[in-house]
């Protein structure tokens, strides 16, 4: 990735903090039964990408169960 | 699933150590869109990445890592591939890549056998498409610091040790 020009892109759930809508509790469940891994929230999204050295973490949210989380390198 | 299963071997190693059920995870895996509408309708395309395009710093505009038998990429292409001359890399397992054949993918669209786990072997490229949090558990932040990319795959349900898959014993 070079920096400041490739972008990393996640497509993936973006869970709300609270109330989160059935079909996204339904997949953190899958991913707990299918690997050991779970869905993510914002907060938790953008902490897991910075302590891997990403930045400019944004996201683009779509329904329920669709989202791209977008960020770059230093 | 491992627990159950009683293996040390990753989700994908497991899958791999029987074959008629890893064709069927990557056969599921490819036509997991039902009703959703392609990330690429929704996402700004043009204005986040083709805009900022540049031939002059990698050829490649698209890797999919992960990307299974292509058919994000395939939908991509269709999409914007007028639009944009840059080369679309899929890479996934040599075993995924395998079964797709000649004919599947159009020829903007270049395979490339790659391990997500181990380090990412293209360089410069504009973007790095991962779909698939089954991965992004607690291994992930070894996986993705720069240089490394990333990774993706997608939602499943694998089926219950006690029910065959279709393959398994038709």
């Amino acid at each position: 990735m070079t920096p400041r020009y490739s972008k990393l892109l996640i497509h993936e759930l973006i869970l709300p903090d609270t109330g989160a809508a059935e079909i996204q509790a339904r997949f953190d469940l899958v991913m707990m039964t299918f690997n050991g891994g779970m869905e993510r929230s914002k907060a938790q999204w953008r902490k897991l990408l910075e302590d891997a050295g990403f930045v400019n973490v944004r996201f683009w949210e779509h329904g329920d169960a669709d989202g791209i989380i977008e960020a770059e390198i230093r | 699933m491992q627990y159950a299963n009683q293996t040390k071997s990753n989700i994908f190693e497991y899958l791999q150590s029987i074959p008629p059920l890893f064709q069927d995870f990557n056969l599921f895996m490819g036509n997991t869109m039902g009703a959703r509408e392609y990330w690429h309708d929704w996402y700004d395309v043009q204005g986040r990445l083709l805009n900022g395009f540049d031939t002059s710093i990698s050829p490649v505009l698209l890797v999919d890592i992960g990307g299974g038998k292509g058919h994000d990429l395939v939908a991509f292409d269709a999409a914007f591939g007028s639009a944009c001359d840059g080369d679309l890399v899929l890479q996934d397992l040599l075993q995924v890549l395998d079964d797709v054949g000649e004919g599947q993918l159009s020829p903007n669209i270049r395979k490339m056998p790659h391990d997500f786990f181990q380090e990412q072997v293209v360089k410069g490229e504009f973007l790095a498409y991962l779909s698939n949090p089954s991965l992004m558990s607690h291994r992930c932040a070894r996986l993705l610091p720069p240089p490394h990319p990333a990774r993706l795959v997608r939602h499943l349900l694998p089926p219950h040790p006690r029910i065959p898959s279709l393959r398994h014993d038709a």
